[in-house]
């Protein structure tokens, strides 16, 4: 039961950064109502995806060993990735929320310059 | 990318795809039910439905059967120990005109009724490696070529895709059919690319020393030292002993077996030339917590029970054959990867029907009365929704024919096996007559013999939903029986859908979420 819902929040993790990935795309933006990121928030929603499933991967590694882990890992990838494409193609909408946190990362990148700015 | 290339790369997508696609469906299928194998076998031999046994039986308790097997003079016997996948035991051995398959109560030791089926490891099993034809081989190859157009329909599906970037996550369920139909297509390909990468990749290697038999001689004076190396089966004598010498004690064995693997439990036991002065007896360790099938194999001389050999630790390249073989052939116990890979299998024959469809779309308007198209018509109805319709006539012939049924020389088992062959021959020639209704009533059929199936289970058996759901040992009938009546409802939708669609003039056909 434990390994269930363990597998649950791998799944939704990587939902979660292969939904990332699909929201830097303008045509699943204009579907979700959100406006086109910056190439920076872009960039950086693209690492934070990256670094999130290779986290799921260590730690699918970690639980369940290095054979099953990965393949475990690999299998998820695909499953999750589709979900996503079935939520984009169908309910674009549920994703919105997403879409629009996203646009947080715009707000991070000023941040980070207008830091930079004041330390220069 | 030069365009003369990427054409030749679609030419070649399109028309292996079209040529090796129904071959490929019935493996993918047939691969996709062997993941659930143990588990469609308790479905259909309800007599094996029992609980698990808390210790497990005395060897000894086997004995008498071993014995038939030496009065039969088998080449060997063997016994398989129940797991937490399959709850009966499995006795099995050779005689010098057939194979004998007995099952036993895993607490009582008492001898099962014979189930009178191949199930799924008798028939769905062996079909997707051999498409059950095995004169020289012939199946083993069509897969082969079959398995290399594969990996070949992969790379290329991948040079042509223009987009596969910015179309990664692209479904467009409201477009006209040709378009959804393509991005169902690329979605399952792009998609599952690992998966079919690697399961095509790892089937291969499995066979390769039937493809590549060249390779083995290049390392192995004699092909069999390959294969006992590979399946850990070194102790094997080579010469047949005088016969009447006894088999030693198989529990006393067991004890010392246990005791070099520090308490893990034999999986199976095998006895080679059974009341033979040569005869050896061999444990093979239970691996099923790991994803390498690791043939740990103690043996010992059978008439002394004395210690023989124990497996080699292996090579490093058998030892990455076992891994790729492992995960193919999936004998680990991890439930959640196990039905990972039934979706994902599903997945891949959504890719290879889409694709099928994908190329009747596109020629439809162009060459709709043209021979070569209606025979592809046909072969697609045949190989996607025929080859489900054939399998889910085989669960309802083995629920519903009687247990000593005998038809023109015939035995239940061979008559469920006849029952699929012609339910599948009837839907190509449904295929090629009814063009136009073809995928509706083929779609119904298939919702109503799934409904069928699982409603004949409760019936014949007794064992309703709210049973098995509630009884541990009967998860697999339930898990069985879901899948079918959530097939069934897809694919009444379906039916439903293609009806409506076709009752709509023409004129009116607009797809939904497009405006005029």
């Amino acid at each position: 039961m434990v390994s269930i819902l363990i597998y649950m929040i791998f799944y939704l993790i990587i939902f979660i950064s292969f939904s990332l990935l699909a929201l830097t795309q303008f045509p699943h933006r204009r579907a979700t109502k959100t406006s086109e990121l910056s190439q920076n928030a872009i960039f950086i929603a693209r690492l934070l995806a990256g670094f999130l499933q290779t986290s799921i991967l260590i730690m699918a590694v970690w639980h369940d060993g290095g054979g099953f882990g990965f393949l475990l890992w690999a299998c998820l990838l695909s499953l999750s990735a589709f979900s996503v494409s079935l939520i984009l193609g169908g309910r674009p909408n549920l994703l919105a929320p997403l879409a629009r946190q996203m646009v947080l990362l715009e707000y991070s990148d000023v941040n980070v310059h207008l830091n930079g700015s004041r330390n220069r | 990318m030069d365009q003369n290339f990427r054409r030749s790369m679609g030419w070649m997508h399109t028309w292996a795809g079209v040529v090796l696609g129904s071959i490929l469906f019935a493996i993918f299928w047939m691969g996709t039910l062997s993941v659930f194998d143990s588990e469609i076998d308790s479905w259909m031999e309800p007599a094996t439905r029992l609980p698990a046994a808390t210790s497990p039986l005395p060897l000894e308790t086997f004995r008498p059967s071993l014995n038939d097997a030496i009065t039969a003079k088998a080449a060997f016997w063997n016994v398989i120990m129940p797991d937490d996948r399959q709850a009966v035991v499995h006795v099995h051995y050779r005689t010098r005109q057939k194979f004998i398959t007995r099952e036993f109560d895993p607490v009582t030791g008492k001898e099962l009724p014979n189930s009178g089926t191949l199930g799924a490891t008798g028939f769905i099993f062996p079909f997707h490696y051999t498409l059950e034809i095995r004169l020289m081989n012939i199946g083993e190859w069509v897969v082969g070529l079959a398995s290399m157009s594969m990996l070949a329909l992969c790379v290329t599906g991948i040079i042509i895709h223009r987009k596969i970037f910015s179309e990664f996550f692209t479904f467009r369920p409201n477009k006209n059919s040709k378009r959804l139909l393509l991005d169902i297509h690329n979605m399952a390909g792009v998609l599952g690319l690992p998966f079919h990468i690697i399961l095509t990749f790892s089937g291969l290697i499995i066979l390769s020393a039937t493809f590549f038999p060249s390779n083995v001689k290049a390392v192995y004076p004699n092909p069999r030292d390959y294969f006992f190396e590979v399946n850990g089966l070194t102790f094997l004598p080579i010469k047949s002993g005088k016969t009447g010498a006894p088999v030693a004690s198989l529990d006393k064995a067991a004890l010392f077996a246990r005791k070099v693997w520090a308490g893990a439990e034999p999986h199976t036991i095998l006895v080679v030339n059974p009341g033979t002065t040569t005869s050896r007896m061999a444990f093979f360790r239970e691996c099923d917590r790991q994803v390498v099938v690791d043939r740990d194999v103690i043996s010992f001389e059978g008439p002394t029970g004395k210690y023989f050999s124990r497996s080699p630790t292996p090579h490093l390249i058998i030892r990455a054959e076992r891994f790729l073989s492992g995960l193919h052939l999936i004998q680990f116990h991890h439930w959640a990867l196990r039905w990972f890979y039934f979706i994902l299998g599903l997945g891949s024959c959504v890719l290879i029907g889409t694709g099928f469809l994908f190329w009747l779309e596109t020629r439809r308007k162009t060459q709709n009365n043209t021979f070569g198209f209606r025979i592809v018509e046909g072969l697609t109805s045949g190989s996607v929704t025929g080859i489900i319709i054939a399998t889910l006539i085989f669960f309802v012939a083995n629920r519903l024919l009687p247990p000593d049924a005998y038809l023109f020389g015939h035995d239940r088992a061979t008559l469920e096996v006849w029952s699929f062959y012609l339910s599948w021959l009837a839907t190509f020639l449904h295929g090629w007559m009814r063009p136009r209704q073809m995928w509706i009533e083929q779609s119904t059929t298939i919702g109503v013999l799934a409904l069928l199936a699982a409603l004949l289970n409760w019936i014949t058996t007794g064992d309703h939903p709210l049973r098995t759901l509630f009884h541990r040992y009967l998860w697999p009938v339930a898990g069985m029986d879901g899948v079918l009546v959530v097939g069934a409802a897809l694919a009444l939708i379906t039916s439903m859908r293609l009806s409506r669609r076709a009752r709509l003039p023409n004129t009116l056909r607009i797809p939904s979420g497009e405006h005029l």
